[in-house]
């Protein structure tokens, strides 16, 4: 599992602009589809996960805004920018070509 | 239990700086790992279980930590421009209000011009220096304050502040009493009573360049 984690850990900031692509979430909506998705193989620590939300918050890839829960805390919400589409689109892209060669050659 | 998540969370962050955005962090994480526990005690698993699982999953906080450090030293240096900024504003004023001075004797004493233009001339620039600081103070962002005042700082601010007020205040009355004392002592020995007043007129100044120096001493010391 660590090697996986090691090879994984290079794109965290793409899967999270993918989960936010269809919809605005927050951080334990993202986490919870990532590892139902991996059916619990993968999960993404907290600290790596706030982690990539400020580096991606700075970049002007993502947004936040406060949600208005009326029952219990207010969670903060991810909305993806356009720059931040287009990033995901080509780190996809990216990945895709990469792929291909590994697959190539190992 | 979800008070047991928060004292965690909370000693993670004790090295945190105490920012806005390293608070709002803090809820966001605390307001997440909840949602997390709540589900894992629905899907079965004890309270013991769910919260060490929990803890488990928050991983190392230190980059988190350091970033948030980061971003305030930034908002440090923003604040260092507005000081030299205040600096300069602050000593423009003073020397208007010492060139103000300068230029009522000028104009009675030297060269003889009527007292009253001379007073109206006075107050014109005394009056000036007092718009550009009030301008000044008025428009400074407070955002520096909203975003990362820290109470450990505002705590010795206020502390030292006391002090130095104190001061002040007392060279403030000393000051208006020597005034006052003067402006008795010239109007019956000398009997100019028709001009003698303008001595609270520069008691004023007096007190608003005694003022100033304070600050100045205040925002030399932060």
């Amino acid at each position: 599992m660590s090697i996986t984690s090691d090879l994984i850990r290079g794109h965290t900031e793409t899967i999270i602009l993918a989960q936010l692509v269809f919809k605005d979430s927050y951080g334990y909506e993202i986490n919870k589809r990532v590892q139902e998705k991996t059916e619990g193989q993968y999960e993404l620590k907290e600290a790596t996960l706030y982690s990539a939300f400020r580096r991606l918050e700075q970049a002007g890839y993502i947004l936040s805004y406060w949600g208005d829960e009326t029952t219990g805390a207010r969670r903060r919400y991810y909305t993806i920018t356009p720059l931040g589409k287009m990033t995901y689109e080509n780190n996809k892209k990216d990945w895709q070509q990469a792929k291909e060669l590994i697959d190539k050659l190992i | 239990m979800n008070s047991k998540i928060r004292s965690k969370v909370e000693s993670l962050f004790t090295e945190a700086p105490k920012t806005k955005k390293a608070l709002e962090l803090k809820e966001e994480i605390i307001v997440n790992l909840t949602e997390k526990y709540d589900d894992l005690v629905k899907g079965g698993k004890s309270p013991e279980e769910a919260y060490n699982n929990v803890i488990a999953s928050i991983g190392d906080v230190d980059e988190l930590i350091r970033s948030l450090k980061q971003n305030d030293i930034l908002s440090l240096e923003r604040e260092e421009q507005e000081r030299k900024k205040t600096a300069l504003v602050v000593s423009g004023a003073v020397g208007l209000y010492i060139l103000s001075v300068i230029i009522l004797i000028t104009m009675t004493a030297v060269l003889n011009i009527n007292g009253v233009i001379g007073t109206m001339v006075f107050l014109l620039i005394a009056g000036i220096a007092t718009c550009i600081l009030i301008y000044h103070f008025m428009s400074r962002p407070s955002y520096t304050k909203m975003d990362d005042t820290l109470v450990e700082e505002f705590k010795e601010w206020k502390q030292n502040s006391t002090q130095t007020n104190q001061l002040r205040k007392s060279l403030i009355s000393i000051m208006w009493t020597l005034i006052t004392v003067i402006y008795l002592l010239l109007s019956f020995t000398l009997n100019i009573w028709a001009y003698s007043w303008i001595i609270f007129i520069l008691g004023a100044v007096i007190e608003q360049i005694i003022k100033l120096l304070f600050d100045m001493k205040n925002m030399k010391g932060q």
